[in-house]
């Protein structure tokens, strides 16, 4: 479910999502997002960051994902959606096992 | 060691354990166990204020975790409508570290659905480190303090 407001702007989202992604390639496969309502009941937006398995290997990742939060925050904030990002990270591997269509 | 230091190297020491299958339960509890580290450092230093020490643990107990995550992502909303001054980088870091590490936990403790892995559970507990080294860095500036105070007080004063 997209809000309004967001709704107008996701042309942005998705070229910031594009330039992060273009940054950190090919470390970063891919990232998608949805907007949904965090625990206190508050609009939020989930990154769903996909990583290279070379990536995905403990000390890459150690280095990769605060980089990633970084970027993306960066280059989310200015865009004045009032949404604050949350982020999760999987290995194009796990993707493989899961096949969860929300992050293909 | 603080209690917080403590809790962090708990949360470490959990998702460190079974070193070929890490089991969920430990997983869990690491994520969690390092937002409260995260959340008592914070407590922690902002009660150390008051000078009357058997009150201490009374005054910590009224902080919010709702609350503090609204003045968390106010705080970090501020920092990128402000141009981004290098001088607040490393409060930002600690505020976003705040809220992310509380979403975390909130889904290590009540989303089953989420399966998680040993890699991102050390993400997690690596954002909350950087967050006390950060902290560590700035705790005695004055715009750290004034962050104390707002994550204390239930409304600011108008100016």
């Amino acid at each position: 479910m997209l809000l309004p407001s967001t709704v107008t702007k996701e042309p942005q989202i998705n070229a910031a999502v594009a330039d992060v992604v273009r940054e950190l390639s090919p470390a970063v496969r891919r990232i998608r997002y949805e907007i949904g309502q965090d625990w206190t009941g508050e609009w939020v937006i989930f990154f769903r960051v996909l990583l290279s398995d070379e990536a995905s290997k403990k000390r890459n990742l150690r280095k990769i994902a605060p980089l990633v939060i970084s970027r993306m925050s960066d280059e989310f904030y200015p865009l004045g959606l009032g949404l604050f990002p949350h982020f999760d990270f999987r290995s194009e591997a796990e993707q493989a096992a899961a096949h969860e269509p929300a992050w293909a | 060691m603080s209690f917080a230091d403590d809790l962090l190297e708990q949360a470490y020491h959990l998702a460190n354990r079974e070193s070929k299958k890490p089991k969920q339960a430990s997983l869990r509890r690491a994520v969690s166990t390092a937002y409260y580290a995260l959340f008592h450092l914070l407590i922690d230093e902002a009660v150390g204020h008051w000078s009357i020490a058997r009150q201490r643990s009374i005054l910590a107990r009224t902080f919010d975790h709702g609350k503090m995550k609204d003045v968390c992502e106010n705080h970090v909303k501020n920092f990128y409508s402000s141009g981004s001054p290098p001088a607040g980088l490393r409060l930002k870091t600690v505020a976003r570290a705040f809220i992310l590490s509380q979403q975390k936990r909130h889904a290590a403790d009540y989303d089953n659905a989420v399966s998680w892995s040993r890699a991102n559970t050390i993400v997690d507990l690596d954002l909350v480190s950087a967050a006390f080294s950060d902290w560590r860095a700035i705790r005695t500036q004055d715009a750290a303090q004034d962050y104390l105070l707002t994550l204390f007080l239930p409304k600011l004063p108008r100016q």
